[in-house]
């Protein structure tokens, strides 16, 4: 099995997501190392200028683009990568462990009979081998796992698992044609992404998180207008979601999203085991919380004792002015 | 119309895990419950059966005996009957190997419809569901919210999508994998709990079901764990000091500014 | 010897606690601050039909062995003591006559309601003057033509305020002291029969316990609840290892309720820069209450088996519900002083366990009269 390495791209909106740009940067890692290859793969509809900007991250950029690729489908990306797979033979397969990612990737690794690795947060190179770091029932053990060789792995990572370095490779662009039919038993009726203009929570690097103690739906007003100057995202606590006061979409916690953004601010959170173990990757953690001993401070790097409410218009203000001074 | 439900029985959260000595294996505390999500696909059989009343809802997990208690927990529920796919001597969870055990018993049981949870709370690998209808050759949807069974034939769900959601009409048979927000598990009634207590739960050999052991054994599996280690344990958190509210904030800001870098 | 629980329990077990951490967890601490009757919660929790826990299948019941019922009422007791107070006086003292006695008439109006939560059931036996002594009941009835007078108050009765039928403990000849006991059903509407004033507890709160006042009420013959005149107090004894085990499997459920929030507490409470669960002074109090609490259960198993198994509890059920109450004093006892100051204050839950635990030293007998008749069993008259 060779060791190059692809990457399959996620777009949103016409752009390139984060996390798919994160994994090209570890991906040219690994294939530095090992003098190999990296690709990546852009599957859509008129996505030339996606594929052209790929190619300072990658060796070998590879564009399948047809009208019928418009809107993902697991049945035709999946063909696809397929198909691309049998003809470049990676070694390795790296996606986001997204929506998208945790949809198609195990059905394709059951196509191709390969093996899997799901929801990585981390790679460690050890000699010939790679270790694939994994956390498992919500964070409380990490596992470091390795694929058998002589099969083809395919492995999604988390966003934000690894940082983007800007490179300037000018790898080469091929395009590629491949039949991917649709499978007729499948029927898209309709498709609402009224929410794509927001971030993805998963994909956030700041989420800032209200919980019981925000004492109603209303107060969430200024979490949003906080996420809004972050360009972040509002979360929400188990408590609040089936209290209604927010869609489930924003919950983070074991029955919801686990996150991990660069900084994540819990307001009136208590930090349940539920909770924490969906937030407990992220970078930097602050809780504000009139409870000193509530167990979120055992997370947190840094504390806040005190009236929530006391303390979040100030916390506007504040963030806005040390946004505006970057 | 046929249903089957594949559920797990996964360690309670609040479970005490401790890593053994040879960094290789896992001791985990006698508290199992049925997969947080998986319960949602039981629920959802169980409505569809109160639609179609002459619906057959059979529940079925890879796993130790010990998984039995989440299958009678099934029954009491409401579903009709259970299999374990017994475990024993085939220590194994690499999920393309679940996912050829389980679509193995589909095919022997026949199915119309296949529910199970959008992914298990120990591994979370979301993995097993999409694998298994992918070796039933049977179309999947993924982490749905909303499924309408039109008959015997025809589906219509909804699914959550990056920002948004879609609508599929699917064709019959076909798999779904449900989480939160699809519905609301039932606590069941006693006499559910009585019909589970006196339920005789068929413990399968897997290998019975047309497989090879070679194929499904300690060794036919793709990955391996190398070893176990605890999370890299938090420092303390610093509790922000200052008089009045506004100079906690100008002390937080400033530290996430200058000492995390955060900003 | 053999100390397994079956399958069937194990998984009862598992139900059950499911079942309480689901309905009845979440709503503990509201029970006991609201201190009204959990309607809500006992119409949701009921209509699961556990309330016919004891009784045949024939009749909606579940049939369940003497172990699988102390299981539930410790894993019930855990969630609310305020609800599992009313829960368990449906299941057990409030219904027993009515099963073992009352015509089919009485079962379909009064026990099958109440086995589906329909109807709220109550036993009385407390006054004013007696309680262990049931010698000392003032509660008269007397024959009145095809039925039963029956004159007097009864105190500290759970459910009273709010039930719609009761077994009343009545004589029908003061002089015979326990000779003269008998039980009678009194419904509620029947003229004379009236609720009076309601007691403020200082702990199980939720459920409603009160005065019942029987002024001239008259009831038919088929309501004496018996098949022999002047034998209540050997019917009582038929249920009363029952009702002691019972209360201490409810001293346990409040002593694991307590246990859990120590626990997490001590996992979680950071003091001098670790979780406090790291010092040896917190290790040696869960290392004793885990001590007592198995002990505890095993007295209480072991008097639930020899009772299934129709065999003499006497003496077990006693010092079980003696031991398991005094354990459920030690544990919560424990639970203030591993959660500091916090446990002094109303918002936090541990202050609930040390109030609802002291009521547990009255019901099902106090200790002092279950010391007094073990003693006097095991020496035997001198």
């Amino acid at each position: 099995m060779s060791k190059d390495v692809l990457v399959f791209i996620e777009c949103k909106e016409g752009t390139v997501r984060k996390a798919s740009l994160e994994l090209l940067s570890k991906g040219k890692e690994i294939t530095e190392k090992f003098s190999s290859y990296l690709y990546a793969v852009v599957i859509g509809y008129q996505i030339k200028g996606i594929a052209e900007g790929l190619k300072s991250f990658s060796d070998k950029v590879i564009a399948v683009d047809n009208e019928s690729l418009k809107d993902y489908r697991w049945d035709t990306y999946m063909t696809v990568l397929e198909q691309l797979i049998k003809k470049y033979t990676p070694g390795m397969v790296f996606g986001a462990s997204t929506i998208t990612g945790k949809d198609m990737f195990p059905r394709l690794a059951a196509r191709l009979n390969g093996a899997i690795i799901s929801d990585a947060v981390g790679i460690d190179l050890d000699g010939e081998n790679v270790r694939i770091k994994k956390p498992l029932f919500g964070g409380k053990i990490i596992s470091w796992v390795v694929c058998k060789p002589g099969s083809t792995s395919l492995i999604s990572f988390r966003p934000n698992s690894f940082s983007i370095e800007k490179r300037s490779l000018n790898g080469e662009l091929i395009e590629e044609t491949v039949e991917a039919p649709r499978d007729s038993r499948l029927n898209i009726l309709s498709i609402d992404k009224s929410g794509s203009k927001k971030v993805d929570i998963q994909e956030a690097d700041f989420i800032i998180c209200g919980g019981r103690g925000m004492k109603g739906p209303e107060n969430f007003q200024i979490l949003e207008e906080i996420a809004d100057i972050m360009g972040g995202r509002v979360g929400a606590s188990r408590a609040v979601v089936d209290s209604k006061w927010r869609e489930y979409d924003d919950q983070v916690g074991k029955s919801g999203k686990t996150v991990s953004p660069k900084l994540y601010i819990g307001c009136g959170v208590s930090g349940a085991l539920h909770h924490t173990m969906g937030m407990d990757t992220s970078k930097v953690i602050v809780a504000i919380n009139k409870d000193p001993n509530a167990p979120i401070f055992q997370y947190a790097d840094y504390g806040i004792v005190d009236d929530l409410f006391n303390i979040l218009p100030f916390l506007k203000e504040e963030l806005k002015r040390a946004k505006e001074e970057i | 119309m046929n249903i089957i439900v594949f559920i797990k029985q996964v360690a309670d959260t609040e479970a005490r895990i401790l890593i053994k000595s040879d960094k290789k294996s896992l001791e985990i505390e006698n508290k199992y419950n049925m997969n947080f999500f998986d319960e949602f696909a039981v629920e959802e059989a169980i409505r569809i059966k109160e639609k179609f009343k002459d619906s057959l809802i059979t529940v079925c997990t890879y796993g130790t005996k010990k998984a039995i208690e989440a299958l009678r927990t099934a029954i009491a529920m409401g579903v009709d009957r259970a299999f374990l796919l017994d475990n024993t001597n085939l220590d194994n969870d690499d999920p393309l190997i679940i996912a050829k055990i389980l679509s193995s018993f589909a095919k022997k049981e026949g199915f119309d419809l296949i529910l199970c949870g959008r992914q298990a709370i120990d591994d979370e690998n979301a993995n097993v569901g999409a694998m298994v209808a992918e070796f039933l050759n049977i179309p999947h949807i993924s982490a749905i919210l909303k499924l309408e069974v039109i008959d015997d034939k025809k589906v219509k769900a909804e699914s959550e999508l990056e920002g948004g959601r879609e609508v599929i009409e699917a064709q019959l048979p076909a798999l779904f994998t449900t989480q939160k927000g699809l519905n609301e598990p039932r606590v069941p009634l006693i006499t559910g709990v009585m019909k589970a207590m006196k339920a005789v739960i068929p413990a399968i050999d897997p290998c019975s079901l047309g497989i090879v052991k070679e194929d499904i054994d300690t060794k036919a599996s793709k990955i391996t764990v190398l070893s176990y280690e605890p999370p890299q344990s938090r420092p303390p958190v610093k509790v922000i000091d200052g008089e009045t509210p506004e100079e906690k904030v100008k002390s937080l800001v400033k530290a996430l500014k200058e000492e995390a870098k955060a900003l | 010897m053999d100390f397994k629980l079956t399958e069937e329990q194990e998984f009862f077990k598992k139900i059950i606690t499911d079942t309480v951490d689901k309905l009845i967890v979440p709503k503990s601490q509201e029970i006991d601050e609201k201190d009204e009757f959990p309607w809500e919660v006992w119409k949701e929790f009921t209509k699961l039909g556990y309330l016919g826990l004891r009784y045949p299948e024939e009749t909606g019941g579940m049939n369940a062995d003497k172990i699988m019922c102390m299981t539930f009422y410790e894993e019930i007791s855990r969630g609310s003591v305020g609800l599992a107070q009313s829960v368990i006086m449906n299941i057990l003292m409030g219904t027993y006559f009515l099963f073992r006695f009352g015509s089919n008439a009485i079962k379909e109006r009064c026990l099958y309601p109440a086995m589906r939560g329909e109807k709220i059931a109550t036993m009385c036996f407390t006054e004013d003057q007696s309680g262990s002594d049931l010698g000392a009941t003032r509660t008269t009835a007397a024959r009145d033509g095809d039925g039963w007078r029956i004159n007097g108050t009864k105190m500290w009765i759970t459910n009273g305020p709010i039930c719609d039928f009761c077994t009343v403990l009545a004589t029908l000849d003061p002089t015979k002291g326990l000779k003269g006991l008998n039980f009678f059903l009194v419904e509620k509407g029947t003229p004379g029969f009236s609720s009076g004033q309601i007691i403020h507890k200082l702990g199980c709160r939720g459920t409603v316990t009160g005065e019942l006042v029987f002024d001239n009420v008259w009831v038919p013959y088929e309501n004496f609840l018996g098949e022999e005149l002047g034998k209540g107090v050997y019917y009582v004894g038929d249920i009363l290892d029952e009702v002691r085990l019972m209360t201490g499997a409810m001293a346990l459920g409040i002593a694991k309720g307590a246990y859990n929030e120590a626990l997490e507490f001590a996992k979680k409470r950071i003091a001098f820069g670790q979780p406090i669960g790291n010092f040896q002074l917190i290790r040696e109090k869960f290392a004793e209450m885990d001590t007592f609490m198995n002990a505890a259960r095993l007295m209480i198993y072991y008097g639930a088996w020899l009772l299934e198994n129709g065999m003499d509890s006497r003496i077990i059920a006693a010092e079980a519900k003696m031991y398991a109450t005094e354990v459920c004093l030690k544990v919560v006892d424990e639970l203030t002083r591993i959660y500091g100051a916090n446990a002094f204050a109303y918002e936090f839950t541990p202050q609930r366990y040390f109030r609802d635990a002291r009521f547990l030293l009255y019901g099902g007998g106090t200790h002092e009269v279950l010391k007094d008749f073990i003693g006097r069993t095991l020496i035997g008259k001198l």
